[in-house]
């Protein structure tokens, strides 16, 4: 036998799972959705220690002070579950994505106050891999001071490197894509994850036309949907037509909109009765509602759904 | 040429699935598109490890046949070694991860129940063996599509006894085509390999080459390879020699094994080849094994 000592002791076996951390910082990726997330993205999602894949998404718009304060202690409570001594007993140990952008300051610090942020202080936390889609809608630019990667019209939008891995989706180099581009392909990538055998779950607090969507979207797909009561806007609007048969919330802001232009409403209309056929056809367990002032309810969820290991 | 006994029981087999879910998926990637729902067979939680399997088939000598056996043997653990044995005998080291081969299967014309060996017979033998191996096809569309009875043939020649179709026993197949008219170049199945291969690499996952006998091809595949891993760690090579063809030869150039440290050498030995897969961490014994989500 023909042995190469020095090759084997350079390049030793690895049995355990490799870091999924990119020792260089946040990988990036621009993609377009004709070629889809690269799989070198994707195969980040393995590297979690539970198959298990979770998009947040929505906003924060109209948020009391108390209701801001509360956002993140309410993830981090309903992630972990602990002992009276605060050791983690049970906790998600598997793939947390969203949009992906983060507020930054003038010394280039990242805030934990958007949505967006949930995947990175989950990881800072837990572990959790944290990963994100985020459709191109302005230029982008390169902050002077410090370099990060400026995704909005205004310098302080960034993207949250503090995460795993981070996709910015674009209709090509020239062109910009609307706030929604990015919501097929990341349906398709969780779908891709069910099938080889990921939990998968969209939760979903305030936001607008796109989070609606994005509830209605992972319902017709299977996916389930925990919907955060309390924190206003459509992710109300579906709560309380899913709960209460009530659908006059459901596209009121697009609704006030066309009537202060004097436009037509029977977009809304449509959207409304899509909707509705989407919820008659789906399983009704696939949805949960939990409270944004209580950890507790979305813990309990996370356990009932087997989310917590 | 052989009637493979055990890939063609697990061919029709219906254990503990029904034969419609053990049937491979097989997805069509013409040139340009991408192949999303194939590459996420490497989602599936399975030991992050990549093998590639390359080697002889139609011109193979018969003489060289018996490494295959050699080669499922130490890949697949060696079947008489009794319950009681240890967790850690070597014997009882298996391949956990993705295999990717050539996904085809070589049959008689006059009698197409005979089997003609090949490398591609080694790794659909593993989906027996190895409950933890994924074993995917990449297969070249060399020759215009025909559905029979004896499964979809991707090419034949005049020349040969033998038509090659789409192996029956793998997880997986991706079947190239430049476009639905046009025939794809043997060389494909290799260059789409190492395009697959490289989002594992670059999320530091172990991967293997291990090439026994084969021709031009072959030997374009682990020069490749070896080129590869001059600067990434993933792309390393595992000669079997005295196994003839192009991997034969390599694996007796001295000069070519100095340039490239990270080709090792395997004698055509279950005993060898089993050394080397573990030193290398290609298979592992029930007591190493250690799931991806593995704390």
């Amino acid at each position: 036998m023909t042995t190469q000592s020095t090759a084997a002791q350079t390049t030793a076996p690895q049995t355990s799972p490799a870091p999924h951390t990119d020792a260089r910082g946040c990988f990036l990726v621009v993609a377009t959705p004709g070629e889809g997330l690269p799989p070198a993205f994707k195969l980040f999602a393995t590297s979690a220690r539970q198959q298990a894949i979770i998009r947040v998404a929505g906003g924060c718009k109209g948020f009391t002070p108390q209701a801001s304060a509360a956002m993140m202690p309410f993830f981090l409570g309903g992630f972990a579950e602990k002992d009276v001594a605060g050791a983690i007993t049970r906790q998600y140990k598997g793939v947390v994505f969203s949009g992906g952008t983060a507020n930054a300051n003038e010394d280039g610090d990242l805030s934990d106050d958007m949505v967006t942020n949930v995947p990175a202080v989950l990881r800072a936390a837990y572990g959790v891999v944290a990963m994100s889609t985020t459709p191109r809608t302005a230029d982008m630019a390169l902050e002077r001071k410090h370099g990060g990667l400026v995704v909005g019209d205004t310098v302080s939008t960034r993207i949250d490197y503090r995460q795993d891995a981070a996709a910015v989706m674009q209709k090509s180099a020239s062109q910009l894509m609307d706030w929604d581009g990015d919501v097929p392909v990341y349906f398709d990538f969780m779908a891709d994850l069910k099938e080889a055998g990921f939990q998968t779950a969209v939760i979903t607090l305030n936001g607008g036309d796109i989070t609606r969507d994005e509830i209605y979207g992972a319902l017709s797909r299977g996916i389930p949907v925990i919907a955060v009561e309390g924190s206003l806007r459509e992710t109300d609007a579906f709560i309380k037509a899913f709960r209460d048969g009530d659908w006059s919330d459901t596209c009121a802001e697009k609704r006030a909109k066309l009537v202060k232009a004097n436009k037509d409403t029977k977009p809304c209309d449509d959207i409304v009765a899509g909707c509705q056929a989407i919820l008659a056809g789906v399983d009704k367990s696939l949805v949960s509602i939990v409270q944004l002032t209580d950890p507790d309810s979305l813990l309990k969820v996370m356990a009932a759904r087997g989310l917590l290991v | 040429m052989a009637t493979d006994e055990s890939t063609a029981k697990a061919a029709t087999s219906t254990t503990s699935a029904s034969w419609l879910e053990s049937s491979p998926t097989l997805f069509v990637q013409s040139e340009g598109q991408s192949c999303e729902k194939f590459l996420a067979n490497f989602f599936r939680n399975v030991r992050h490890f990549v093998l590639r399997g390359t080697g002889g088939c139609g011109n193979m000598k018969p003489e060289y046949y018996f490494g295959l056996e050699n080669l499922k043997l130490a890949l697949g653990g060696d079947l008489d070694v009794p319950e009681s044995a240890p967790l850690d005998d070597t014997r009882r080291a298996k391949f956990e991860g993705f295999c990717l081969f050539g996904g085809t299967r070589m049959i008689g014309k006059a009698d197409p129940s005979q089997i003609y060996l090949g490398i591609t017979e080694v790794f659909p033998a593993l989906s027996a063996r190895c409950p933890d191996a994924r074993i995917l096809g990449v297969v070249a569309k060399a020759g215009h599509l025909r559905t029979t009875p004896h499964g979809t043939i991707v090419s034949h020649s005049e020349a040969d006894p033998y038509v090659t179709i789409i192996h029956p026993v793998q997880h997986s197949v991706l079947l190239l085509q430049p476009t639905v008219d046009k025939l794809a170049n043997w060389d494909s199945e290799y260059q789409r390999c190492i395009d697959i291969c490289e989002a594992p690499a670059k999320n530091n996952w172990p991967g293997l080459l291990i090439a026994y006998n084969g021709g031009g091809v072959t030997a374009r595949e682990i020069s490749a390879w070896a080129q590869l891993g001059r600067k990434d760690p993933f792309y390393r090579v595992l000669l079997v020699k005295d196994s003839g063809g192009t991997a034969g030869e390599f694996a007796c150039d001295q000069n070519f094994l100095d340039e490239h440290p990270h080709v090792h050498v395997c004698e055509n030995t279950v005993e060898s080849m089993r050394a080397k897969l573990l030193e290398l961490g290609a298979i592992v014994t029930p007591q190493a094994s250690v799931p991806n989500s593995a704390e």
